[in-house]
């Protein structure tokens, strides 16, 4: 018996190295056939390669919650909106910005929806609190998108799935905006 | 089915299969330490590869996606803190968290007592939270795998830790024989 076993896991083992990659999967869950591209999880070498970019430019989502995700270090998620607006929906880690918020010059400060700040590191986060409900909640792609738009879309679905969001393939993207909505309130 | 429910039966089929090892008794466990008997080594290990086999296999073939599979985060530093805590706990109680309910259910009472020090180890890192976050979010490396971390290909290490293990195997049993 034992030797069955390992027998059996010594066959598995060796065609494990023939088998190449899994292939890519749909969000309902059938095969999509290929192309079967690599699965990014992380790339540790490559972690703060956007540190250097220019201060006042602006964030893309997808990459704020790829830093919040990884814990950049030093990184001050800073909301500007209201309280009212912070309290009904914020960031993960985002801090509201009050008049006790203090920087120290190693932050790397996100601004999310306006404001200026002194620091040496501010981003602007592009479309506010609610491109982060459209690309990093709910990022979406047509199950015919060119292999581009397939990379970005696998780079937004990791971190959705990380954050408790719903990356979603669908047939056709939404045309209209009161499709858009619909689709928007999802999962949040 | 309700989750509980898949959580229930496959939280028995554990129990019921490291009482089946001999898991339950601390002097069996204890041996590992002392290299008198590598039963926790063998059963972890084989633990690994046949998950690791089954893993691979069925996202191979299409059965399961892994982007849908939680990789537990890296924290280099909290996480080898962690692991010299639970390491002294093991070796003192004879026992770790999943085989101390095995003890327990069984009636054993060393086992009912290491879950009552589980407990009260929770409670209190609880209560103690605080002052220890920063620590405990330290040296974040995210979700680290082996294929991405050493570069190489998924069958490719697959392979690798399936020959480890048998190696290991062999070298165990023959451990086994002489003490």
């Amino acid at each position: 018996m034992r030797r069955v076993l390992g027998a059996t896991a010594a066959i598995l083992g060796v065609l494990a190295l023939f088998a190449g990659e899994a292939p890519e999967r749909s969000a309902d869950g059938s095969s999509a056939g290929p192309p079967p591209a690599r699965r990014q999880l992380s790339a540790p070498a490559s972690r703060w390669r956007y540190s250097r970019r220019a201060a006042g430019a602006t964030l893309e989502p997808v990459e704020l919650a790829e830093w919040i995700r990884d814990r950049k270090p030093h990184l001050r998620v800073v909301d500007v909106r209201s309280e009212l607006e912070f309290d009904e929906y914020h960031l993960p880690r985002a801090e509201r910005l009050t008049s006790s918020t203090t920087f120290a010059p190693d932050d790397t400060v996100v601004l999310v929806a306006g404001g200026s700040v002194r620091a040496r590191n501010v981003y602007v986060l592009r479309g506010g609190v609610q491109a982060w409900i459209d690309e990093v909640m709910n990022p979406t792609i047509a199950a015919d998108a060119p292999p581009s738009v397939r990379a970005a879309y696998q780079r937004a679905s990791i971190v959705s799935r990380y954050f408790g969001g719903v990356p979603r393939i669908v047939d056709k993207l939404p045309a209209t905006r009161a499709n858009a909505n619909a689709v928007r309130r999802r999962g949040c | 089915m309700n989750p509980f429910a898949i959580a229930t039966l496959i939280g028995i089929a554990f129990g019921w299969t490291l009482e089946r090892a001999g898991l339950g008794s601390a002097p069996k466990l204890a041996g590992q330490f002392y290299l008198t008997d590598l039963t926790v080594f063998k059963v972890m290990f084989s633990a690994i590869v046949t998950a690791m086999l089954g893993a691979f296999w069925l996202s191979r073939l299409g059965i399961l996606d892994l982007s849908q599979v939680y990789i537990p985060e890296t924290f280099l530093l909290p996480q080898l803190a962690g692991g010299l805590i639970f390491g002294i706990g093991f070796v003192v109680a004879g026992l770790c968290p999943g085989t101390s309910c095995v003890a327990a259910a069984t009636g054993r009472g060393d086992g009912v007592m290491v879950m009552l020090g589980i407990f009260a180890g929770v409670l209190v890192t609880g209560l103690a939270f605080a002052p220890l976050r920063d620590f405990y979010e330290s040296t974040a490396h995210g979700s680290l795998t082996l294929p991405e971390l050493l570069r190489i290909p998924y069958g490719v290490v697959v392979f690798a830790i399936v020959a480890m293990a048998l190696i290991a195997f062999q070298f165990a049993e023959r451990l086994e024989k002489r003490a």
